[in-house]
């Protein structure tokens, strides 16, 4: 049989009108997982994918679009083949989610396997050091990553030290990489702390951060991994697996990172205070010593007073005791002298008592004397002569 | 001795100090000592040149390589 030969346009146009022409084509829906969305010029522009294939869509007036890549949806509209360049697509209506995503399921399975063999447990979880001298990073090159990390170091510290390994950040090779990444930091005895980074993405961007090559390398590594990967929102097994999660580079870079000038600030300070209080201790010390000795001197003045005070009250006891006893002599020999001046004849006489003499002997009986006897009367002034007229 | 460790032994001197209870010769002692590891946390400060680098294979092995991050 003799073959047609058509031009081009004939042979386009040939085809698109079957397609055309066929009803079925003209409204039926597709189900598959939604890649590759580019929105420009106010359409959006993706693939429908499932294991084996890809269609090419695009929805015109992507306003009301809301999907995203990685959803399982079902796309309504029909097929379109363009003349020009010999290309088919398909003209989507509209769409509706159905259900999660083969990627985002796929996901979940592989974490739902790690979490249960234990390898995202906080028990196994190392501390950041609070003090790094050498951070390894594994990241891209080029980019805002690194740079943010470094902005965000050198602000904090001048002198921390800084090294990349350069790895693919998505795309099927980058596995491979970021775990050769964070193996090498672990030969290396002088890193102290692993950051491993990647900005915003889809989840299909994000997936070598979401395989078990990452997270074993993460499990098996030493040293203490902080994980900064897609947008605050996004948690990737590589987030679940590191010691700590953050929500950005720079967070990581914050908290990897010492602030130099503050320590500089708490030394100086310590430094203050030790001063402080050591010359606190000295002039206390001192003070103690010169209340020691100021103690010792009063309490010997205290007791010289003291002892004054005693001596004074004996010899005062002493004074009036000799005062007594000397009054009571005085009494006694007041006494004592007042008989006795009683007892002098003179006083007697003065009495009226007189001292008889006869023949200049004492007459001290009536029976030493006659009447007509001569005697003599001593009074207490003078002498009489008597004559005894009669004896009783 | 880490920087770490040099810190906190001044932190434990400043408490030491402050309790008051502390003879002389050991508040001296101490006094001596903080100087020592005030030497040893400035050195561990300054003990890091602030590279930045990148690793680069070089025939058979990995070095490190200054790495420029300026803008393009």
């Amino acid at each position: 049989m003799k073959t047609i030969t058509l031009s081009v346009v004939q042979f386009n146009t040939f085809v698109k009108n079957i397609l055309d022409a066929e009803e079925f084509l003209s409204g039926l829906s597709v189900y598959g997982e939604v890649t590759n969305l580019k929105i420009s010029g106010g359409h959006a522009y993706f693939d429908l994918k499932d294991e084996s294939a890809m269609l090419s869509c695009v929805k015109f007036g992507a306003s009301d679009l809301n999907i995203k890549n990685g959803d399982l949806v079902t796309a309504f509209g029909k097929v379109n083949f363009y003349v020009k360049s010999g290309r088919l697509n398909f003209i989507v209506g509209r769409v509706a989610q159905s259900g999660l995503g083969d990627l985002y399921q796929r996901f979940l399975l592989l974490k739902e396997k790690l979490e249960k063999e234990g390898l995202f447990r906080e028990e196994i979880k190392k501390a950041i050091p609070r003090f790094a001298k050498n951070i390894g990073v594994v990241t891209s090159e080029t980019g805002a990553v690194i740079r943010d990390i470094i902005h965000v170091t050198r602000q904090k510290n001048p002198y921390t030290n800084i090294i990349l390994y350069p790895s693919k950040v998505q795309g099927n090779l980058a596995e491979n990489e970021l775990a050769e990444g964070i193996e090498y930091f672990n030969t290396r005895e002088d890193i102290d702390t692993i950051i491993v980074a990647r900005g915003g993405g889809s989840l299909e961007d994000l997936s070598p951060f979401n395989t078990e090559k990452i997270v074993r390398a993460i499990y098996k590594s030493e040293k203490p991994i902080i994980s900064a990967v897609g947008h605050e929102t996004d948690f990737t097994l590589c987030d679940f697996a590191a010691d700590l999660r953050v929500p950005t580079p720079s967070v990581a870079a914050e908290v990897a990172v010492f602030d130099y000038f503050e320590q500089i600030k708490n030394i100086s300070n310590l430094n203050n205070n030790i001063y402080y209080f050591i010359t606190k201790n000295i002039k206390s010390l001192k003070n103690d010593i010169a209340a020691v000795s100021t103690s010792v001197i009063d309490k010997t003045k205290l007791k010289l007073e003291e002892s004054k005070a005693e001596l004074f009250l004996i010899l005062k006891e002493i004074e009036s005791a000799v005062s007594s006893n000397l009054k009571q002599k005085e009494a006694t020999l007041s006494v004592v002298s007042g008989l006795i001046s009683k007892m002098n004849p003179l006083e007697i006489l003065k009495n009226g008592y007189s001292l008889v003499e006869k023949d200049g002997k004492k007459l001290s009986s009536s029976k030493n004397v006659k009447v007509g006897d001569e005697v003599t009367i001593n009074l207490s002034d003078g002498r009489v002569d008597a004559k005894i007229i009669k004896i009783n | 001795m880490k920087f770490e460790e040099a810190l906190e032994k001044l932190n434990e001197i400043k408490e030491k100090l402050e309790s008051k209870d502390i003879t002389l010769d050991e508040s001296i002692k101490l006094y001596s000592e903080s100087v020592e590891y005030t030497k040893l946390c400035l050195d561990e400060l300054k003990s890091t040149d602030g590279k930045i680098v990148a690793i680069k294979a070089e025939i058979d092995k990995l070095v490190e390589k200054p790495l420029d991050v300026s803008e393009e």
